[in-house]
């Protein structure tokens, strides 16, 4: 494994955002990420932590006022910040594909779905029509679509079948990586199950890489092999998904895990986070999380944790939970979340009593 | 007053106009053109009296010299430009209020009343302005209020045809369902619920048919068909052309009254930028970052600037 070499590699990178008065706000703060071919890595965090923007500030498309205050992207061994715009723009898409939240908003609601799926690669320089059309009709099946689907127009689907266009859309030029920002937050829970069970699927023919956005650790948890948790801009810990689950280091990532119910599990009382996230505009000194943190001590409010590798997982904590997970939640012989295949299954279950 | 000092404060207009310093120095031309002439009015005199020899170039005396009649140049672009701003001011307001009403309620309230008012705009539309703004003027009889009248009938419709769209795009929205379910009436659903999120469009229009309302006006008299006994922009240079100042080369005749011309309509068009920062407010965040591009003419579009292309990255 370790000849490999990194896919996408994110070192230090800091996003700021211009500000009419006063300091500028680093909403991104060294935030460090590799992910290899073929891998799935989550990115886990409340809402407005920066996961988007990370997402975003891959590929530069982040809106003014951002800007990329430092660090480096590299892509498969290149730096990817410095490249001219053009490049950069033939790049996009054709190795690094994105599904944005709402799949609604990202299709042009007077203009058909296959006009749009062409629209994507000729822009990219697939310009031989019979190819591109053989190529969408194999696009649209391997998303689970029909055929007919193609002349249809976005407001004609519904919002999982328009989910399934943007990915088909993401696809279509075999890319090497698949950012999904919050794929599935719009879709109902059936079709967010049935959704990733294609993806994941499609991911193993295919072979590409994926990066899940998500504030849904118990998806993430399921879905990825390596989970990133992010807090106000940084990101707090890191590991493979068993370790990570069975003994989190860092309070936040504890307190997520116990923010949902586990299936199958007795009752029990859920703890959450207490308090409110964090606000860029006023950041608490020191780990931006010590007002929320049932572990704080002493010096976190002065100094910001470094990420260092400290048992399974990669944590910035100064007070890292030892404990097993028995003590501080539920046991271990909690039943896993049921496996994919599962969840697959169920969803075909689910679809045949509806049909 | 300082509760009203604070609503100033934080209306969308004052600030667009502290990010736009040019729309500030646009209102103040206009300011000092409308204001200006309008108060030394009392003081100039008739600009119609004959004072001296035709044809004297500027002079201590006489500043801007005398026309091809003997009246003093100076005197008549004060009241040309009194009388022409204020005609022009009131023609654009009253196209752009008229178009705006018939827009909203054809497009609110949907049904045959949007039939017959849209087809009523189409036809306005398709009818060429000018030409039928000419043919009217030489029918009514000459004056003021036939301008006015002959402005409003040609240009109401592009407005009214902007506020269909926003009326109906705006009609669609959750929150004026939320209104409309929570039991407001109409009139209040317009005037509190649509109204503030037309009025920076609505802005916009009006500088644009106070435009249209400077050309056409000034184009008219030019060519004859306001009233002559008037003094205003137009008439001016209907008199400088009928008295072929071009052709004696006394330029101070047309000068005067074709910068006054040109200073309102780029005051008014430097002023509708701070207007569509308020109608577009995403203008605004690009603008923070491009004041501190290193080189703004560089950037490219739909790529993040890095640190190294910023002024002072990361102020803090």
């Amino acid at each position: 494994m370790l000849s490999t070499p990194n896919l996408l590699e994110i070192r230090d990178l800091s996003v700021a955002f211009a500000a009419v008065e006063g300091p500028d706000l680093l909403v991104l703060d060294q935030v460090s990420l590799e992910l290899k071919a073929g891998g799935i890595m989550g990115l886990v965090g409340e809402s407005g932590c920066g996961k988007s923007t990370l997402c975003r500030a891959i590929l530069k498309t982040l809106r003014a006022p951002a800007y990329i205050a430092g660090g480096h992207v590299s892509w498969q061994g290149e730096s990817l910040l410095d490249r001219p715009p053009p490049v950069l723009n033939q790049l996009r898409w054709r190795d690094i594909s994105m599904v944005v939240q709402s799949a609604l908003d990202s299709l042009n609601p007077v203009v058909n779905i296959e006009a749009q799926l062409l629209d994507t690669m000729r822009a990219h320089g697939y310009r031989n029509a019979e190819a591109n059309r053989e190529r969408l009709a194999e696009l649209i099946a391997l998303v689970g679509l029909e055929q007919r689907h193609l002349k249809a127009y976005p407001h004609e689907l519904s919002g999982g079948m328009r989910q399934r266009v943007v990915i088909a859309m993401a696809l279509a030029l075999n890319p090497k990586l698949l950012i999904m920002d919050e794929p599935t937050t719009a879709l109902d829970v059936v079709t967010q199950a049935e959704i990733l069970g294609h993806i994941l699927d499609l991911q193993e023919k295919l072979g590409f890489a994926i990066l899940l956005v998500t504030h849904d650790l118990p998806l993430a948890l399921e879905f990825c092999h390596e989970i990133s948790v992010m807090y106000a801009g940084r990101i707090v810990e890191r590991g493979k998904v068993g370790p990570l689950q069975q003994n989190p280091q860092h309070p936040y990532t504890a307190g997520l895990l116990h923010s949902f119910p586990q299936p199958g599990s007795k009752a029990q009382v859920m703890r959450g986070v207490p308090g409110d996230p964090a606000s860029f505009s006023s950041l608490p000194s020191g780990c931006a999380f010590h007002p929320r943190c049932t572990q704080a001590v002493g010096v976190c409010p002065e100094l910001v944790p470094k990420l260092e590798q400290k048992g399974s997982t990669t944590v910035a904590c100064h007070n890292p939970l030892q404990a097993s997970r028995a003590e501080i939640g539920p046991t271990s012989e909690s039943p896993k979340f049921m496996p994919n295949k599962k969840l697959q299954s169920l969803s075909s279950d689910l679809r045949a009593v509806q049909n | 007053m300082t509760l009203l000092r604070t609503l100033v404060r934080q209306s969308p207009f004052h600030r667009a106009m502290r990010d736009y310093p040019a729309s500030l120095l646009g209102l103040a031309c206009l300011l000092l053109l409308g204001l200006g002439s309008v108060l030394l009015l009392p003081f100039i005199g008739d600009p119609r009296d004959f004072i001296a020899e035709p044809l004297l170039g500027p002079s201590t005396v006489y500043w801007f010299g005398t026309n091809g009649q003997g009246q003093d140049v100076w005197r008549q672009t004060v009241a040309g430009t009194a009388s022409s701003l204020g005609l022009a001011f009131a023609t654009g307001m009253s196209m752009t209020v008229i178009g705006a009403l018939i827009g909203l309620i054809a497009g609110y309230t949907g049904s045959w009343i949007d039939k017959i008012l849209s087809y009523a705009t189409n036809i306005a539309l398709v009818i060429p302005g000018l030409p039928l703004a000419i043919v009217l003027a030489a029918f009514l009889p000459s004056g003021p209020w036939s301008l006015y009248i002959v402005l409003v009938v040609t240009g109401w419709a592009w407005t009214a045809r902007v506020f269909r769209g926003l009326a109906l795009s705006l009609r669609s929205k959750d929150f004026v369902l939320a209104a409309a379910l929570a039991g407001e009436s109409r009139l209040r659903i317009v005037s509190f619920e649509l109204l503030p999120n037309l009025l920076a469009s609505f802005a916009s229009s009006a500088i644009g048919a106070t435009i249209y309302a400077i050309g056409a006006q000034v184009g008219l008299e030019f060519l004859g068909l306001g009233d002559m006994n008037r003094v205003s922009w137009g008439t001016n240079l209907y008199w400088a052309s009928n008295d072929a100042a071009l052709l004696t080369g006394s330029w101070w005749i047309f000068v005067p009254t074709g910068l006054c011309i040109a200073l309102a309509c780029s005051a008014l068009t430097l002023v509708s930028y701070a207007v569509d920062a308020v109608n577009n407010p995403s203008l605004r965040a690009e603008q923070v970052l491009n004041k501190r591009l290193r080189d703004p003419l560089r950037r490219a579009i739909g790529v993040t600037p890095l640190a190294k292309e910023i002024r002072h990255a990361l102020n803090a």
